[in-house]
């Protein structure tokens, strides 16, 4: 780099026929022939003017008008300003670990309640109608046996069972009774 | 800058006021010479460093930052501009530069010699270019911004002056023919 350094200052200060053959023979490793080394001398010149005779550019006062209607719109104040600030990922994660451990606290310094289960039951209950019975009894036979006076003079028989000799009734007046109880008919 | 970055228009203004002109220089030379390019661009450039003013290293110059920014937007134009290239196969008015006329070697005459030879260049070497003799900065600060040593911005420097001045001796025997 020093070489360059060193050729740079001999362009801006020597034309090629100010440079003595120990200078010529410095700069041949960059330079090929004293036209090029002129030309490059040209080029230097030109270049160390162009600063200072360039148009001064200046933007458009608009755009200094949207900067800072931009900087106005982004800087509001108040509630936004906090909750628009950068929040690193590691102070969310600790917020929500302190509100988790909270919770967890409040929640096991409270005795279990007994818990009321509300059940429903459904009870269907069953009603019977029932029509009457179209039988009325109107009367009711009541039948009664007779008490029969013991036979006199009739010897002891031993241990034998006294048979009653009062008559009941037979079977098929059984029958009858009932079959006329059932009917209704008299 | 902290200031600016908190929403004070007043910090805005002074800012502004100290770089805007080196900066739309620096836009407008390197965007084509598009005025409202450098414009819109410049624009943007506060934009972010207000946006990024968090990001901003005091121990750092500011200057040197500010480039730094403005260099890394010309360069994605430039890749952007690469691809609508690719896609629409569509020039830039800079690089269909009218045919060098036939008078003698003047400022406006080498101006467009210049203009010319840049567009060929690649955006790094442009952008040295345009810090150097534009705006006049020096080679540590050029160095700074670009993120390269100081020796490479030296020599790609002095190699674009060579191809300059070659441009310059092909014009000069045009004229002698």
């Amino acid at each position: 780099m020093e070489k360059i350094d060193k050729l740079e200052k001999l362009l801006r200060t020597c034309s090629y026929a100010e440079l003595s053959v120990e200078q010529r023979r410095e700069i041949s490793e960059y330079v090929n022939s004293e036209e090029e080394y002129e030309s490059m001398r040209l080029v230097n010149q030109h270049l160390e003017s162009e600063n200072s005779r360039s148009v001064p550019l200046v933007p458009s006062p608009e755009v200094l008008k949207r900067i800072k209607g931009h900087v106005r719109s982004t800087s509001s104040t108040g509630l936004w300003k906090w909750l628009s600030l950068p929040v690193p990922t590691y102070a969310t994660a600790a917020i929500a670990f302190a509100v988790g451990v909270g919770c967890w606290w409040a929640g096991s310094s409270r005795k279990p309640q007994p818990t009321l289960v509300e059940k429903t039951e459904r009870i269907v209950d069953t009603v019977y109608f029932s029509s009457r019975p179209d039988t009325i009894f109107i009367d009711r036979v009541v039948y009664i046996p007779k008490k029969e006076a013991p036979v006199a003079g009739v010897t002891d028989i031993g241990n034998q069972p006294t048979v009653p000799t009062s008559r009941g009734i037979s079977m098929k007046e059984k029958e009858e009774l009932e079959r006329l109880l059932v009917s209704g008919l008299r | 800058m902290q200031k600016a970055a908190a929403g004070s228009e007043a910090a805005v203004t002074v800012l502004y006021h100290r770089y805007s002109r080196p900066l739309f220089r620096y836009f407008f030379r390197m965007l084509w010479k598009d005025k409202s390019k450098a414009e819109d661009f410049l624009h943007d450039l506060f934009i972010n460093i207000m946006e990024a003013g968090e990001k901003f290293d005091s121990g750092r110059s500011f200057s040197t930052w500010i480039y730094s920014i403005a260099h890394n937007m010309c360069k994605n134009e430039y890749r952007k501009q690469a691809f609508r290239l690719a896609v629409n196969g569509h020039h830039h008015p800079e690089e269909s530069l009218p045919e060098v006329a036939m008078h003698p070697l003047d400022e406006q005459m080498f101006t467009l010699l210049l203009d010319k030879c840049l567009a060929h260049e690649q955006e790094e070497v442009r952008t040295m270019f345009v810090l150097r003799y534009e705006l006049d900065m020096n080679v540590p600060e050029i160095s700074r911004i670009i993120g390269c040593p100081e020796g490479t911005v030296k020599s790609r420097l002095f190699y674009l002056k060579k191809r300059l001045a070659a441009q310059l001796q092909q014009y000069k025997v045009m004229l002698e023919r």
